[in-house]
């Protein structure tokens, strides 16, 4: 009988050595957006750009997942007010390298994220990826909006399937 | 059974079970990101061109006062972006940058306000206090971006011609809040 125990329980522990990771590492979170981001920089009668690139970039690490596994990433920004600028995030794929052990699918399209809850994708893969960056703008800015500073949070998801078409 | 198969059995059943644990075990992991966005307060404003060149005419003849229609300068436009960070209200102002010697009148026609709110005040006689020739205000403070007007410049008849003299005359365009 004990050694069914301990049978059973060593089973549990074996299926469970494949715990997958998602590590999110953000470089520069505070970012000041000036004159200098105007359509034309530092241009009277000008608004602002209709892309401001964020010196903001994150680095996606994926653990634990075979090769076979695809997967994909989600992120949403909860309580943000509906007025507010919305954030695109854009996979830059040139820095990721593939390896047997997994690869990103390469046909996505930068996803920007309104207020909401809904959660969009922002990259496919499968198998574990030692990192690639995404690159953070802000679209849809107004001069004529007070936004004020912004303290914000994205929430990341990696869920085991392939990203909606 | 003797440890030795036991832990036989053990690495067996692992390799043997484990990708198929893994195949069919879903997965959800979630992370979350912090970041924070400063908006600056942006306040600019620009006059084109930045020269302009009115010629007086002389009268006919003798005794006949000068400038009986007055000459104009320009016209001018003016741009301005106000972000609507940093107040509430704010207003724009003119004023001579140096003697004048002759009376002239201000005055922003064609105003074009493309977004926002800007109130213009109406015509001013230049003087080299600054003076208010338009403000904005509202309930929210994103006023006054891209006004796009014509500024021009007239003297009044009757001048003193004694004070008149050929020169280049400078005019202030402020934007405050």
């Amino acid at each position: 009988m004990a050694v069914v125990r301990f049978a059973l329980v060593a089973l549990l522990w074996c299926g469970t050595t494949y715990g997958q990771s998602l590590i999110v590492q953000t470089s520069k979170p505070q970012q000041t957006v000036s004159a200098e981001d105007l359509s034309i920089p530092f241009y009277a009668g000008a608004d602002y750009a209709l892309t401001i690139d964020l010196k903001t970039t994150s680095t996606i690490s994926v653990f634990g997942v075979p090769p076979e596994i695809e997967w994909c990433l989600f992120a949403r920004r909860p309580n943000w007010a509906p007025n507010e600028s919305q954030i695109k995030l854009t996979p830059d794929i040139s820095t990721f390298h593939a390896s047997p052990l997994g690869g990103i699918d390469k046909s996505l399209t930068p996803a920007s994220l309104d207020a909401g809850i809904e959660m969009l994708p922002v990259l496919s893969g499968y198998g574990e990826v030692q990192s690639v960056l995404i690159d953070w703008s802000l679209t849809g800015a107004s001069v004529l909006i007070d936004y004020g500073l912004q303290d914000k949070s994205i929430q990341w998801r990696l869920i085991n399937r392939g990203c909606p078409p | 059974m003797s440890m030795k198969k036991i832990s036989t059995w053990f690495i067996k059943a692992c390799s043997l079970l484990s990708p198929a644990l893994v195949s069919g075990q879903g997965f959800v992991v979630d992370q979350w990101s912090v970041f924070e966005v400063d908006f600056e307060p942006i306040a600019l404003i620009r006059v084109e061109p930045d020269l302009v060149v009115s010629k007086v005419v002389g009268p006919q003849e003798a005794g006949t006062g000068v400038l009986i229609k007055g000459a104009q300068a320009g016209p001018f436009e003016v741009f301005f972006t106000r972000s609507s960070t940093g107040g509430t209200v704010g207003g724009m102002t003119v004023s001579a940058a140096g003697p004048l010697g002759m009376v002239v009148e201000v005055e922003l026609a064609n105003l074009n306000v493309v977004q926002g709110n800007f109130t213009y005040s109406g015509p001013l006689t230049l003087s080299s206090s600054p003076l208010p020739i338009g403000t904005s205000s509202g309930g929210y403070t994103g006023v006054a971006n891209g006004v796009l007007a014509d500024l021009s410049v007239s003297t009044s008849p009757g001048s003193s011609y004694s004070q008149w003299s050929a020169g280049t005359h400078n005019i202030d365009v402020q934007w405050q809040w």
